[in-house]
């Protein structure tokens, strides 16, 4: 089980292990998307700290509609139990997981602050 | 790393990105080879599309279609989209399909 909390600011968060090219692991903290289809997005100053090499580029759709160019690199996540291969968005501001990584699993969450979440 | 799509163009005149040129090049490659060949079989799956030796590989998997490509051909020149839709993912909001 993953575990992690609500914010004051009602945003889900949980701390993901990123193993990057060079094998060294580090923790982030991640917010929790269901509007977010893919598996995960990474700002700058992370992926370069993690070393991960750009493998290609796509277009998102944003909530405003409006369409945004981003590359894509691997990541290596430990996610219950297993190292997992994911896609990264390379995208600025606050790191988001979405349902591409949580697909098949339960998602619970008390939406008060501190509330807690899980992942199962 | 990221740029907002500019329509048609980059009207600020300003060099592309490396985002903007891989996805530029891969839908003019989709829209004048693949789109043909891989719609409406493959509506929903994932394209990667080495832009330049127009290889790919189409999965319902898109993290199993990029590692099959790379399996073959180390490179960072792949565009990767959602066969039928106009973006592999959103972030809020709601997918568009069909491309125009």
């Amino acid at each position: 089980m993953i575990t992690g909390r609500v914010d004051r600011a009602r945003e889900a968060t949980i701390a993901l292990v990123l193993r990057g090219i060079t094998g060294e692991n580090r923790t982030v903290e991640v917010v929790i998307d269901t509007g977010f289809t893919d598996f995960l997005t990474l700002p700058k100053t992370v992926i370069e700290d993690l070393r991960l090499l750009p493998k290609g580029a796509t277009r998102v759709t944003l909530a405003d509609q409006q369409s945004a160019l981003v590359d894509v690199h691997y990541c290596k996540v430990e996610w219950l139990g297993s190292l997992r291969t994911v896609q990264v968005l390379a995208m600025e501001g606050v790191p988001l997981v979405g349902m591409g990584l949580r697909r098949g699993h339960w998602l619970k969450m008390h939406v008060v602050p501190a509330g807690p979440v899980s992942i199962e | 790393m990221s740029a907002h799509d500019t329509s048609n163009g980059n009207s600020s005149g300003a060099p592309m990105s490396r985002a903007e040129r891989i996805v530029r090049r891969g839908e003019e490659i989709y829209e004048r080879k693949l789109r043909a060949i891989l719609e409406p079989a493959h509506v929903g799956e994932f394209l990667v599309l080495d832009i330049d030796t127009e290889e790919y590989e189409v999965d319902a998997d898109e993290v199993a279609a990029l590692l099959r490509a790379d399996s073959k051909r180390q490179t960072g020149n792949r565009y990767l989209c959602r066969i039928g839709f106009r973006a592999a993912h959103r972030i809020g909001g709601r997918l568009g399909a069909n491309r125009s």
